[in-house]
């Protein structure tokens, strides 16, 4: 039973989150008839295609799908088209004439083209994360490791720019280029210097003062554990974990996630932010797999039936197979929207979870 | 020694056998206090932590006494009773039988609850169920609060902890301690294996851990000034906490028991040594 549901889960997230594909290459960014009640589509998002290139590339290896991975390069070869000459990507939704540049959106790019380029060896996509890491860098205050302009709120570096350091240590990886490591380190400590007593690490919201979707919570953690696998860095783990396991038994004594928090770790409980649900399954899958703390596992698999049981099996107001951004529907994140992130975070975090799964089996095995 | 039993709901059969044993002990049991056990309150608890096949299966079994997959877990305590010709079904019964005072709560936190322990003048709260209790009631007794823990302290807190040793590959042992403000901190009186054979299930083990808590409370009551004043403290940085184990994580278990058994549970291998020698 429970196979089989999170088999078909799988299948139609999977379905949902090709749908979101346009013809010319990039993923829209959500579906809503409320927002756009002719085609429930949005525009393509620049930022999400990126990071969705590896979640095709992922599903093409484990399922032998060549489909998947054919979008994956188109999504790519998209992005190039409309990178900037300075390597910047747009913020916010693709049109024509946006000019706005972002460094958070551009960083996210990365994560896709630096996969586009590991998978085919392609130096193009390699080139163009160079590029665009030089500009994230090059646009960095280097006083205090943060970003004065093209940010989501000016003045105001929020602490998931952790998933903007991760991407720069991932060029730095292949090219050695040292300008990017330190870029990278320099904010990480920056924003390592936010954490609270509490072990909560300030401004990790949209705006400052605001309350905390688990989104940009998980993003945040999910930035200073992958910093730290590339950098080795106890310090960057230590912290990624720690907040992790405070999550984890927040979400087991309660047997419910808040859809957001506030710094004191209080709860907003009058919605669910299943997209955060997803993306703090995948880091306790992570945790699990590196530590092999099988507390962590059994959280992940709770958390994901939860989301599992909310994806639309049929397509009424709601498109079958995406991951609202919230439960219930009107919940503060993504309000009556289905996320084409929140679908892709959920992909990753079921891949993840079977990889999990497979190996305790063997291990219990001998 | 004036004794207080806490107990998670009427139907609870480890509760009835644990006042019979410690009457039988010439324990006086000067008070029960029985969590009621239907509370909408509790139901939503139950359904979010365990979900609505695991509440529905308790329900059939302890409630209502039909046959459910949780059979095979409760046979153990009701061989016990039966053995031991304990004719009482339920808490109230054996309370009113041999005169106990008992009091029905929402929670063992309540001020009702504590009104009723104020009454009395408590060497000892045993604690037989009921859900996670506060220091206002800890303080409520001379000694404290004891408590039969189904895992090896400090290394298995929390719930499930029969599973989670198993699946640790450790085998699965029972600790009576002393209840303090955390969850399973307290200090350690007494640990002792579990009893088990080749064909265990799951259920057989977590059936046979209900029994052995039992006895193991019943042997430390039975001498608790020597067991309190050699306690052990517990060092909290060693061991974690642990949750409801996920059903497909009980089922993979189930799967690899014997495998896991075999090739990690010492007291097995020295068993089937011993059988090899025997031969």
């Amino acid at each position: 039973m429970y196979a089989r549901d999170r088999k078909k889960k799988l299948r139609i997230a999977i379905d949902f989150l090709i749908s979101s594909m346009d013809p010319k290459g990039g993923s829209r960014a959500f579906y809503s008839r409320l927002y756009h009640p002719l085609k429930g589509w949005s525009n393509m998002y620049p930022e999400t295609t990126g990071y969705i290139i590896p979640t095709f590339i992922n599903i093409g290896k484990t399922f032998k799908r060549q489909d998947t991975i054919d979008k994956a390069l188109l999504m790519a070869d998209w992005l190039l088209s409309i990178q900037n000459k300075d390597g910047s990507f747009i913020s916010g939704l693709y049109n024509k004439r946006a000019n706005k540049k972002s460094i958070f959106n551009s960083a996210q790019i990365i994560i896709g083209l630096v996969n586009a380029y590991k998978f085919t060896k392609e130096e193009k996509y390699l080139n163009a994360a160079i590029n665009c890491g030089q500009w994230i860098v090059g646009s960095q205050n280097k006083q205090n490791g943060m970003w004065d302009k093209y940010n989501y709120v000016d003045n105001f570096t929020p602490s998931y720019f952790t998933r903007v350091a991760w991407p720069l240590l991932m060029i730095w990886e292949i090219t050695k280029d040292e300008k990017l490591k330190s870029g990278a380190t320099l904010t990480l400590d920056a924003i390592y210097k936010k954490k609270l007593e509490n072990g909560f690490i300030k401004d990790s919201g949209f705006q400052p003062n605001s309350i905390i979707f688990t989104h940009t919570i998980a993003y945040t953690i999910r930035g200073f554990y992958e910093s730290a696998q590339i950098l080795n860095d106890k310090k960057y783990e230590d912290i990624a974990v720690n907040l992790s396991e405070k999550f984890l038994k927040k979400y087991e004594l309660n047997s419910f996630m808040s859809g957001a928090f506030t710094e004191s770790f209080k709860g907003i409980n009058s919605f669910e932010c299943l997209t955060g649900h997803a993306q703090l399954a995948i880091m306790w899958l992570k945790i699990h797999k590196k530590f092999d703390d099988l507390r962590y596992l059994n959280a992940s698999l709770k958390i994901l039936d939860r989301v599992s049981l909310l994806i639309p099996s049929y397509t009424f107001i709601k498109r079958k197979g995406g991951v609202p951004g919230s439960y219930p529907f009107w919940g503060k994140y993504m309000i009556f929207r289905q996320p084409n992130w929140a679908t892709k975070f959920f992909i990753d975090a079921i891949l993840l979870e079977n990889e999990s799964l497979k190996s305790l089996k063997k291990s219990l095995s001998v | 020694m004036n004794l207080v039993i806490t107990c998670g709901y009427n139907q609870s059969l480890h509760t009835v056998a644990l006042i019979n044993e410690l009457t039988k002990q010439n324990h006086k049991i000067i008070g029960c206090l029985i969590v009621k056990t239907y509370q909408i309150s509790r139901f939503k608890t139950y359904l979010k932590k365990f979900g609505l096949k695991t509440v529905l299966e308790k329900y059939k079994n302890s409630v209502l006494g039909i046959n459910s997959s949780l059979k095979k877990e409760t046979k153990y305590i009701k061989t016990y009773i039966g053995k031991k010709n304990i004719a009482s079904t339920n808490v109230k019964s054996i309370c009113t039988d041999l005169n106990i005072d008992f009091q029905l709560v929402t929670n063992l936190n309540s001020i009702d609850t504590l009104k009723f322990l104020d009454q009395k003048q408590i060497d000892l709260i045993i604690y037989s169920g009921g859900g996670i209790i506060k220091n206002k009631l800890i303080e409520k007794s001379k000694f404290g609060v004891i408590n039969a823990h189904s895992g090896e302290l400090p290394y298995f807190r929390g719930m499930n902890v029969v599973e989670w040793s198993i699946i640790s590959k450790k085998e699965p042992m029972v600790t009576v301690h002393m209840i303090n403000k955390g969850i399973d901190t307290g200090d350690i009186l007494y640990t002792k294996l579990i009893d088990y054979n080749e064909n265990d299930t799951i259920y057989d083990f977590r059936g046979k851990s209900v029994v052995e808590e039992i006895r193991l409370l019943l042997k430390v009551l039975k001498n608790f000034k020597n067991f309190y004043d050699n306690r052990i403290m517990q060092n909290r940085n060693i061991g974690k906490q642990f949750f409801v184990m996920h059903p497909i994580l009980v089922k993979m278990l189930n799967s690899n028991l014997s495998s896991i058994m075999n090739n990690h549970f010492q007291i097995k291998k020295q068993k089937c040594a011993k059988i090899r020698n025997d031969n």
